[in-house]
């Protein structure tokens, strides 16, 4: 029955980008326009994507490093991102998928970063390390990206900051296709691995003695975890709240085992963030709104709420 | 003759860095229906001996064994299936009622996309039945007292099925009723369902009164080892925790009580 | 980014210009208490031109040419813009699309040239908007300020491929030096434009 409604919802919720946006498309030539079938459907699913990655990303993080208030851009990646697509820029470098490109490379580098931190002194990724680290490793990059915005030809980096506020503006079919082959691989090993991140829920050495093997177990769930946020931030820029809302939501209806949990997230993900990028592009136009704002607007009173209801817990 | 569910073979190890052994000479052998406890001052290397005889560490010298085969070349999940065990501490995370709970010791004989069936919940069933503990079956963790909540864990542990069950302390921090009411139960697991148990404990009496066999170590190294009358003598208790005890016998069982010793007739 | 008043200092100027703008106001008092004569000038739509002309002649001694000057730069703000012909959109940046609204220089320099803004119902000078509005405003062309003579990058991307002057290459790549800001060459500048979109 939940299951049913959620993916009503996840319809519902593609149905309404498709059909609603800032250029009016009478219902009558949906299906003939060209709005529709090269912007607004391309950009419908990637935001599915997206959404659906950052959720099963954010809820496979939670539970690696046992803190119910991780998000995937806690890793550092933004940062690294950010970084990236300055360099991008300001190095003029050629072609129309350089900075996606650029911005895909700085993620993960700031990842390798992270988890080599994670390994030092035998650790094998803390999660407090890795939490550190991604905070520092962030930090790091903002701060030389800065500094290289403000060397640099102010005008057009500063737009750089603007695409890393998040956005589907650059959706296409192609993009559509790279993320649709891509995403595949990640989330599968996330979602093979529901069993053990059951049992990690418990502690790891409780999770070992029930047969998970954990360093295993962690080093998969932290690399696709992150490669599928390298991916998201790359295609769309930072989109926050979404990996960090969506699985606590879904935990309330669908509870902790992962098996369940992780689909759940990926739908509801993709329904919010696809949801989210319509509300960015209808509630002020012609002009509109980054869709990470839009997302932390919505965002932060649910998180509120989550969190009294935690407390009370 | 079948091989012991556990076996130490004059197991020594050292931590790294360390300037001593933790665990010295240390020989073990647990066969089904049999409750072991080891016994010790802090540090006398009780958790080491855990960790090596389920593979976690190797050790520096000796032997770890479980089923006839090196405990260090068990896959983690086969090794689930033979080996229950209940750590000293659990961080459990996430909310969840206490069958969730139980129904984690079933994963390891789960396959990697396989869902749960009838058997799985049947043995789940069980073990909350052999625990005393269907009554709490849909309660949140949360609001069970420290005694249930072991007792639920004790049942998670049962649901794997295992041959041998480990216990890491498990009656620390609980009060008289339910520390009596976890040994009352682990006994009579030995005995209902054949199963082999390794306790590590402190305490000194409750082990003696429900142990078959004891192992007493001091510093990492055996002290006494065998049925608890030889183990628990006054001589040897004096020695190894340095301090005086009256002996005594309940049930058959050595029990030490503890004497004063006023701070001027120190000896 | 505030300017190196050290830097400046030590070059002895008779006069400092700066754009009124940011962090420029706070280097301008410093200066000023360092007593290096200073003037913050405003510099963003044609109006401000004659206005500045003014103040630099007035701080130079050359009021006389100044005002000539002057006088050229009002007629070009006061004068009523031609009928428009022709639409555009300027892109400032693509990912995601920023264009250029009312009230900014090159919405002026557009109305001037004979051209009508797409977006000139956007009171903010740069705003961001959807790809699917550009398509659907479907401007004749797409302007945007670049030094380079190649085709912006953008426009190989395929979702910008929706836009009709995207795909049919109606791009005014407009130099910065000439058309960046309003200065003593923006008649130059809308004379341009205008023979440019006549072509």
């Amino acid at each position: 029955m939940k299951w049913t409604l959620l993916a009503l919802v996840a319809v519902l919720a593609l149905l309404l980008s498709v059909v609603l946006g800032p250029a009016a498309v009478p219902l009558s030539e949906l299906l003939r326009s060209d709005i529709v079938w090269n912007l607004r459907a391309p950009r419908a699913l990637l935001a599915f994507l997206v959404g659906g990655s950052l959720g099963v990303a954010g809820a496979g993080l939670q539970a690696l490093v046992r803190n119910p208030l991780a998000d995937p851009f806690l890793l550092g990646l933004s940062g690294g991102a950010g970084l990236g697509a300055v360099l991008a820029i300001a190095l003029h470098l050629p072609g129309p998928w350089a900075l996606p490109i650029a911005a895909f490379i700085g993620a993960l580098a700031a990842l390798g970063l992270v988890y080599r931190l994670g390994l030092i002194g035998g650790a094998s990724l803390d999660p407090r390390i890795l939490l550190l680290g991604g905070v520092a490793i962030g930090a790091f990059a903002a701060a030389i990206t800065t500094a290289i915005v403000s060397l640099a030809d102010a005008a057009e980096l500063r737009n750089a900051f603007l695409w890393l506020w998040g956005g589907l503006s650059g959706a296409s079919w192609d993009s559509v296709l790279i993320v649709a082959l891509y995403a595949p691989i990640p989330l599968a090993v996330l979602f093979a691995a529901s069993r053990p991140l059951d049992l990690l829920a418990l502690g790891e050495e409780s999770a070992g003695y029930l047969g998970a093997d954990v360093d295993a177990v962690k080093r998969r769930v932290y690399l696709a975890a992150s490669l599928l946020t390298a991916a998201a931030v790359a295609v769309s820029g930072v989109i926050g709240f979404v990996g960090l809302v969506v699985p606590h939501i879904a935990r309330l209806t669908w509870g902790h085992r992962h098996r369940s949990l992780l689909p759940a997230a990926f739908l509801g993900g993709g329904a919010l963030l696809a949801f989210a990028d319509t509300l960015a592009r209808t509630v002020v136009a012609p002009r509109e709104l980054p869709v990470g704002v839009v997302t932390a607007l919505i965002g932060v009173p649910v998180f509120a709420l989550l969190l009294k209801r935690w407390t009370i817990a | 003759m079948t091989a012991p569910l556990l076996r130490l073979d004059g197991v020594r190890y050292r931590y790294p860095g360390a300037t001593s052994d933790a665990l010295q000479g240390v020989s073990l052998a647990i066969a089904p229906r049999e409750f072991h406890a080891v016994l010790g001052p802090n540090g006398s290397g009780k958790t080491t001996l855990v960790r090596i005889a389920l593979g976690a560490v190797a050790p520096s010298q000796g032997q770890a064994s479980i089923g006839g085969r090196a405990a260090q070349q068990w896959p983690r999940q086969d090794l689930a299936r033979l080996v229950g065990v209940v750590p000293q501490r659990e961080d459990n995370l996430f909310p969840q009622r206490v069958r969730e709970t139980v129904l984690l010791g079933r994963y390891p004989h789960l396959s990697l996309w396989g869902r749960e069936c009838a058997a799985d919940h049947a043995a789940v069933d069980r073990a909350l039945a052999a625990c005393d503990a269907q009554h709490l079956a849909d309660r949140w963790l949360w609001t069970l007292s420290g005694g249930e909540y072991q007792r639920v864990r004790v049942a998670r542990a049962l649901a794997q099925e295992p041959k041998l069950l480990v216990l890491d302390e498990p009656g620390m921090s609980l009060d008289l009723k339910h520390e009596m009411g976890l040994f009352e139960l682990v006994l009579g697991l030995v005995h209902t369902e054949g199963i082999g148990v390794l306790m590590i404990t402190h305490d000194l009496n409750l082990a003696a009164r429900f142990a078959d066999s004891l192992l007493l170590l001091e510093g990492g190294r055996p002290v006494a080892a065998g049925a608890p009358a030889q183990v628990l003598t006054k001589q040897i208790v004096e020695t190894v925790f340095s301090w005086p005890v009256a002996m005594q016998t309940i049930d058959g069982r050595p029990q030490m009580v503890p004497l004063r010793q006023p701070k001027e007739s120190r000896a | 980014m505030p300017p190196n008043i050290e830097a400046v200092m030590a070059r002895r100027p008779d006069l400092v210009v700066l754009y009124n703008a940011g962090p420029n106001v706070t280097a301008a008092k410093q200066l000023e208490r360092a007593g290096i004569q200073t003037v913050l000038i405003d510099l963003n739509r044609l109006e401000d031109l004659g206005p500045a002309a003014r103040t630099l002649g007035r701080l130079t001694g050359r009021q006389e040419q100044a005002e000539s000057l002057a006088i050229v730069l009002d007629s070009l703000a006061c004068r009523p813009p031609p009928p428009s012909t022709i639409s555009l959109a300027f892109i400032v940046w693509d990912n995601p699309p920023i264009v250029i609204g009312h009230g900014s220089y090159l919405d002026q320099l557009a109305a001037q040239a004979g051209a009508r803004n797409v977006f000139g119902d956007i009171a903010a000078p740069s705003a961001q908007v959807s790809l699917e509005t550009i398509v659907a405003r479907d401007p004749q062309w797409i302007a945007v300020l670049t030094d380079s003579a190649a085709m912006p990058a953008f426009s190989r991307r395929r979702e910008w491929r929706a836009v009709r002057a995207v795909r049919e290459g109606h791009f005014l790549l407009l130099p910065g030096s000439l058309f960046g800001r309003p200065g003593p060459r923006s008649g130059e500048a809308i004379a341009q434009l205008r023979a440019r979109l006549a072509r």
